[in-house]
């Protein structure tokens, strides 16, 4: 469990695990947009083109890109079948007179919201999830979002809490499983019985693990205190996030081709939705 | 007001807890008064609530004085009108390290961590990096500044956690019982680091503690206890009045309990130096007019040891005959009269993944009832997996477990296969008889936990009913046993283990640490296993605290005669306590047997980085010198027993050497 990394980041190096944090997510935006931009044939080839050359350069394994659509595989196949069987358009596929009836249009929209989704899914991982560790994550998010300190949210807590969170996720987690082991030592029975009984057997370990949890975040408390934590003012940064030519070129790339698809999109090649 | 010769200065301090009912507790530092100098390196002992703590707290201002004066630094702490910034630069000042590693360390990576104090005093960059990289690089922890702290080792963390207080450029560290979850290697780490802070950086330091051995690293003692000034002096000062020392929950270092039994039975030893083993050993040297002092050997010459087997009179305690005898099977293949036994057993972690690792390898080990068998080695030598094996916790990935001779991790196709011919099961047909089986298997593995009972490290921490009494009860319920069974059970179990009537009631949320540890042993107990297994059972408590959980399970013991388990990384307790040690060392088992031959191993069990018993340490600086003494000494009694007879034969003369040398 100590070695399991938290989250779905995928170590290696490669120009996306390079590029500043902010940069990624607001790429990631810019990107998302565009796909929802997209709404005829030629797009859809050329964003699925664009999409596998980012697999290509996150150098994630296409395998495990994939794996990010089992979650919503369900949604998915429902939303095509309905797309293909309700549909109406004018090019009938199936003989006149059944009661099922087909048409081309349905299956084209079902392909475009199937190709939508995966690139969605796909893009947010190799832009974000993938490549970025959850730290450096909730760091561009607090300096992306740190204008909002303006009118009084607390941008710098949050991202504290995320932060604190992320560091005690994999304690709580080792911690958890040593209470279920030394109450099975004690003949709790967790597998056994149905979900009222299952959830009962729980208390042994929640109650436990919640007042190690309440300790614990009594003792970080002090601990932050005596280092001379007071909130975000004042705060200097050891790793400061910079722009590099990269990542301005990276946002650059991005809009352009945002504002491509828009162009190529009203050139209305290939059936449109 | 403050004497300005002084760094710390508190006259007539006193401190009280707000109670329940908000009007103050009884008083948790009385009338403190003391000074500390700048670079002085103090060590404050006392017992579990004894007030060392608050006192730490109160030099950083967690907690504020309830009346008297306290000064650090010439900053007068009980200034009620002490602004947001003079609070900052005086906790720049004096900073703070805790008990335990993990809840201190705020940031995912090693350097973020160290940069969050000077982060949060405004420190710019480049300033910022170089002080990072000073803190890491002055504990040690350069090579993992971009490590994730959870995959550190304790003594790692805590020593990150000291590069934290490093990086805001304090004057001052209080170290808050900061080695106490530590092993001894950890251990080591951190006070070695503390020596270096203190000598080369002139650092003031306070040591909270109860450990004797390392309140005699320090250049001054004070005792604490119920809230006062106990004793103030050298370490042989305070050491050399041990009976007041015990009074109060406290235990002097085992060398000088031995200098003391020697004076206490007339072998003269005047002289000072009784705090550290060295001392000790100018002392008995002199006494027993060996040569002139000698470095002490290193651990790896020692390595070569002739294993004693000259230890004729060593034998266990009685009651426990059938230890000689199992001592042979373990090492042999008859493994008759083993409680359990392991055979050739393996565990990895995360098997199949790239994050695999091995945690036992060829592991076979037999444990004897009637018997108390030791399990020793560091942190991750796979202790504490062999432990989850011994009760079916964990299934081992080679070699099997044998409860009474039985497999305890038996396969259907297994059973099928040895079951099928006995009488219950032949008459059946082969269906019945698969479901039969496969029936008993599960009663049998839902028995092991019964059978094997196991306490891991800080239950403490898995108490979770109402009273004490429910908790007691948790496991004999769960066997399904009648009212008036589980309350008998519980009721022998709460004797056992030291835990008093009245508490039975109570909400075991509302008792100390060590009272708790005792009602979570009683929980074990109350389902009268045949096998007790103790994870580290003394880990955290102070020494009036360890005496009595060993002394409880050594009687429990005795009483039942069951099989017991201790797994620890205390050299010390494993040679008071147990017959029979087992040591094992990056997964594998590296020296198993009586504990005579075990400690006569000393060279080796230092080399795997285990603390060899103080006064084994102690009688090898004496061999080294030439003293005609055996190597496998490893209690005070013994020591006490081989050195009278030399000593009180030449005792006049000794004392009139001791005096010519100095």
């Amino acid at each position: 469990m100590k070695n399991i990394a938290f989250g779905q980041y995928y170590p290696a190096d490669s120009v996306l695990h390079r590029m500043d944090p902010r940069a990624k997510l607001i790429a990631a935006i810019l990107y998302i947009v565009s796909i929802f931009l997209c709404s005829n044939a030629l797009c859809f080839v050329v964003l699925a083109l664009s999409a596998v050359l980012l697999v290509l350069l996150s150098r994630i394994p296409l395998r495990l890109v994939l794996r990010t659509l089992r979650p919503v595989i369900f949604i998915l196949a429902f939303t095509c079948l309905i797309n293909i069987f309700f549909t109406k358009g004018e090019h009938l596929l199936t003989p006149a007179g059944w009661r099922v009836q087909i048409y081309a249009e349905g299956l084209w929209n079902a392909l475009f919201i199937l190709l939508r989704i995966t690139i969605l899914l796909a893009a947010t991982g190799v832009f974000l999830t993938f490549t970025t560790t959850p730290i450096a994550l909730t760091d561009a998010l607090e300096q992306l979002l740190s204008p909002l300190k303006k009118i009084r949210v607390p941008v710098h807590e949050m991202a504290m809490i995320v932060t604190i969170a992320l560091r005690f996720i994999p304690l709580l987690t080792e911690e958890t499983e040593k209470i279920m082991n030394a109450q099975k030592a004690r003949g709790a029975d967790f597998q056994s019985g149905g979900l009222v009984r299952r959830a009962r057997a729980l208390l042994p370990v929640f109650i436990p693990l919640l007042g190690s949890a309440m300790k614990r975040a009594d003792e970080l408390a002090e601990a932050m205190d005596c280092r001379c934590y007071h909130g975000g003012n004042g705060r200097t940064r050891l790793h400061v996030l910079r722009f590099r030519a990269t990542d301005v070129a990276a946002m650059l790339l991005v809009t352009a081709f945002g504002v491509g698809v828009f162009f190529l999109n009203r050139l209305g090649i290939g059936y449109t939705m | 007001m403050s004497d300005t010769q002084s760094y710390i200065h508190a006259a007539h301090l006193c401190f009280s807890y707000e109670g329940r009912n908000g009007e103050p507790d009884s008083p948790a530092l009385r009338d403190v008064s003391l000074d500390i100098a700048r670079g002085e390196y103090v060590a404050i002992l006392g017992h579990n609530g004894s007030g060392k703590s608050t006192f730490a707290k109160l030099l950083n201002l967690i907690l504020e004085p309830t009346s008297g004066e306290l000064t650090v630094g010439g900053t007068d702490l009980t200034n009620p009108d002490m602004t947001e910034e003079e609070l900052m630069r005086h906790r720049r000042r004096v900073g703070m390290v805790f008990q335990n590693p993990d809840n201190q360390l705020v940031a995912t990576l090693v350097e973020e961590d160290v940069a969050f104090g000077p982060e949060n005093l405004g420190v710019p960059q480049p300033e910022l990096r170089r002080r990072v990289d000073d803190a890491l690089a002055t504990v040690g922890m350069t090579a993992y500044a971009r490590q994730e702290p959870h995959r550190l080792s304790g003594g790692q963390k805590q020593r990150v956690a000291i590069a934290g207080i490093l990086a805001m450029m304090p004057e001052c560290i209080v170290f808050d019982e900061s080695t106490a979850m530590l092993d001894p290697a950890g251990r080591r780490e951190v006070l070695d680091t503390i020596r270096t802070l203190n000598r080369e950086r002139g650092m003031t330091v306070l040591n909270i503690t109860h450990y004797m051995n390392e309140a005699a690293e320090a250049d001054r003692v004070i005792v604490i206890n119920d809230g006062g000034i106990l004793m103030d002096g050298s370490p042989d000062e305070v050491f050399s009045r041990r009976d007041a020392l015990r009074a109060v929950g406290l235990e002097v270092p085992q060398c000088t309990e031995l200098i003391h039994r020697l004076r206490a039975a007339g072998a003269g030893l005047e002289g000072t130096g009784i705090s550290t083993p060295a001392g000790c050993a100018a002392l008995l040297g002199r006494a027993l007019g060996l040569p002139g002092e000698q470095e002490p050997p290193a651990a790896a010459s020692a390595a070569e040891e002739p294993p004693a087997g000259t230890a004729g009179d060593a034998s266990c305690p009685a009651g426990t005959t059938d230890c000689a005898d199992a001592a042979a099977d373990a090492a042999g293949e008859d493994a008759a009269g083993a409680k359990l036994r392991l055979e050739h057993v393996g565990f990895v972690y995360g098997a199949g993944t790239p994050f695999a690792q091995t945690a036992l390898e060829d592991v076979s080990l037999c444990i004897p009832a009637g018997c108390i068998t030791g399990v020793i080695g560091h942190t991750g030598s796979g202790k504490s997996t062999m432990m989850q094996l011994l009760n079916g916790l964990a299934k081992p990935a080679g070699g099997k477990v044998y409860l009474d001779g039985n497999d305890i991790n038996l396969t259907l196709r297994e059973a099928l296969e040895s079951l099928r011919t006995q009488p219950q099961y032949a008459s059946l047909s082969q269906r019945a008889a698969k479901k039969a089986i496969r029936a008993e298997l599960v009663r049998r593995r839902r028995e092991l936990c019964f059978r094997v009972g196991l306490v891991m490290q800080y239950p403490e921490y898995q108490l979770f009913e109402e009273t004490v009494y429910q908790d007691i009860a948790f496991g004999p319920k769960n066997m399904g046993l009648s009212p008036e069974e589980i309350d008998a059970r519980v009721r022998d179990a709460a004797a056992f283990a030291g835990v008093e009537e009245d508490w039975l009631q109570r909400s075991p949320f509302d008792l100390s640490g060590g009272q708790k540890r005792r009602v979570a042993i009683a929980g074990v107990i109350a389902m009268r296993p045949e096998v007790l297994v103790l994870d580290e059972p003394a880990a955290g408590l102070d020494p009036r605290g360890r005496t009595r959980i060993f002394e409880r399970i050594c009687a429990y013991q005795k009483q039942t005669g069951s099989a017991v388990v201790i797994v620890s990384h205390s050299m010390e307790d494993m040679a008071q306590y147990c017959d029979r040690v087992a040591v094992l060392s990056g997964a594998h088992l590296i020296l198993r047997g009586s504990r005579e031959e075990v400690f006569s191993h000393t060279g080796l069990l230092e080399q795997v980085g285990l603390d060899i018993p103080q006064v084994t340490h102690l009688v090898r600086l004496l061999r080294a010198r030439g003293a005609d003494l055996p190597a496998n000494v490893y209690t005070v009694d013994r020591a006490a027993e081989l050195l009278l007879p030399r000593l009180t034969g030449r005792a006049g003369q000794g004392g009139a050497g001791a005096h010519s040398n100095n």
